[in-house]
């Protein structure tokens, strides 16, 4: 439960923040771009459990100076939600990219302001572009999730991992891990195609 | 003056060094058709592009009905309109270009309502009825639910002219419209054109199309390196061609 759950979170933040994110590298100034950029490529970067081990131990550390203490899952969902984060932004990016100039100076013709353009016409087309690639995103967050057994949050591997050990008989319980996940994905998968077919009168 | 829709004084247009054009002047009256020719890099779509204030311009003024845009005088320093100003100044004049610009994610009629609901505050109902009679006047009225995808390039630019028709600018803006057009869609956009120029529009036409320039303008103005070098009646510009360089241009063209 806690796999479905903690992907769940990191996608929903994810695509949220990534989206917003991905509209600031692309139309922001410089200075602005500039620590969002840094946030991308660090974690587009380095590995994801390398992430996922730097949010546990060196954002954990830092915030128990402040008092305040995460608990494993909250830096897990932490670290599923910034990989999310910069995917999901590199994706708006490109998609708010080729988007053709013209589309823009349409708007502006008919005395769209640029907040009104952004809205109406940027916005929807961006949505309708990223639905395959965020798919992609999403059954690589699903399956990422597995790696926070490594910082002992109990998601499926590792209770699986707790069975085996009490019980022995390794194959029935890794295979129903497998089988899970590969459900969980199939219906992400099924998901973005019903997607992907009520926005395909766009093509 | 005041019989005039758009007055263009000295403008001056650079891009950082390069100059575009310099002391462009031009008058149109109202109901008039002016078409702008000339070879390619002599300004043309510059200087369309400056006066719907896609283009910002270094110096002169346009005046459209009455209105100068873009810029005004405070402290005796030029100062540049805020983007608001801009916004509704852009709307004194319509633009069709020659890529089309439809939006894809939008059906026919919802391209054309677009601006009339979220500029003009029209209702809903109301700028239905708006877009579907305008739509019916370019002969789309089967189309008005197709997205652009689903329609012909001839078709999508006829919507294009629709949905700049529709916010009714003084003035209509046509850069190359035909250009991106299979030969044979290039007919039905042109007599969309003609139709209007029949109606009383405001146009000011760029094209390569001579004949129709030929056919459908009050004016003709021949563009070169920046700078309007003639202007003239079709019959002063096409037959007389007393100009060297007017002469050459359009040979170069009946090849």
């Amino acid at each position: 439960m806690n796999t479905a759950a903690l992907a769940f979170f990191a996608i929903i933040i994810g695509t949220t923040l990534g989206i917003l994110f991905g509209f600031i590298l692309c139309y922001g100034n410089k200075y602005l771009k500039f620590p969002f950029r840094l946030f991308v490529d660090i974690i587009r970067g380095i590995p994801g459990l390398v992430t996922i081990f730097s949010i546990y131990y060196i954002l954990g550390f830092l915030l128990s100076g402040l008092g305040i203490n995460l608990t494993n899952l909250q830096s897990g969902i932490i670290a599923l939600s910034a990989l999310s984060t910069a995917q999901v932004a590199e994706i708006t990016r490109g998609a708010l990219q080729s988007i053709p100039k013209g589309q823009i100076e349409a708007g502006k013709t008919i005395g769209l302001s640029f907040d009104k353009i952004f809205v109406f016409i940027l916005f929807p087309q961006v949505i309708l572009q990223i639905i395959p690639p965020w798919i992609n995103t999403a059954t690589e967050m699903t399956k990422g999730s597995t790696l926070l057994s490594l910082i002992g949050v109990s998601e499926l591997l590792l209770t699986a991992h707790q069975l085996v050990a009490t019980f022995g008989s390794a194959l029935p319980y890794y295979m129903s891990v497998g089988l899970i996940f590969f459900l969980i994905n199939t219906l992400i998968q099924l998901f973005g195609k019903l997607l992907e077919k009520k926005s395909s009168y766009y093509q | 003056m005041s019989d005039l829709i758009l007055k263009i004084n000295n403008l001056k247009k650079w891009y950082g060094i390069n100059k575009v054009f310099e002391d462009v002047c031009l008058e149109v009256r109202p109901k008039e058709v002016v078409s702008i020719v000339g070879t390619s890099g002599s300004g043309k779509t510059t200087l369309l592009r400056c006066i719907i204030l896609l283009e910002e311009f270094q110096g002169g003024s346009i005046i459209i009905d009455g209105n100068e845009i873009g810029y005004h005088i405070v402290n005796s320093e030029r100062k540049r309109y805020s983007e608001k100003v801009f916004s509704s100044q852009r709307i004194l004049t319509g633009m069709v270009f020659q890529s089309f610009n439809l939006f894809p994610h939008l059906t026919a009629l919802q391209n054309l309502t677009l601006g009339l609901i979220k500029v003009k505050h029209i209702d809903k109902s109301e700028a239905n009825k708006i877009g579907i009679k305008l739509l019916e006047r370019v002969g789309l009225g089967e189309k008005i639910h197709s997205y652009p995808s689903k329609l012909s390039g001839g078709q999508q630019q006829r919507v294009a002219i629709a949905r700049a028709i529709a916010m009714k600018p003084k003035i209509m803006l046509f850069d190359e419209v035909t250009s991106s057009l299979d030969p044979e869609l290039v007919g039905e956009v042109l007599n969309v054109i003609k139709q209007l120029a029949k109606d009383g529009t405001t146009m000011i036409i760029v094209t390569h199309e001579m004949n129709f320039a030929y056919e459908v303008s009050d004016k003709v103005v021949f563009m070169d390196a920046g700078r309007i070098a003639a202007i003239g009646t079709p019959h002063e510009i096409f037959i007389e061609k007393k100009l060297p360089r007017l002469k050459e241009f359009l040979l170069n063209f009946n090849k």
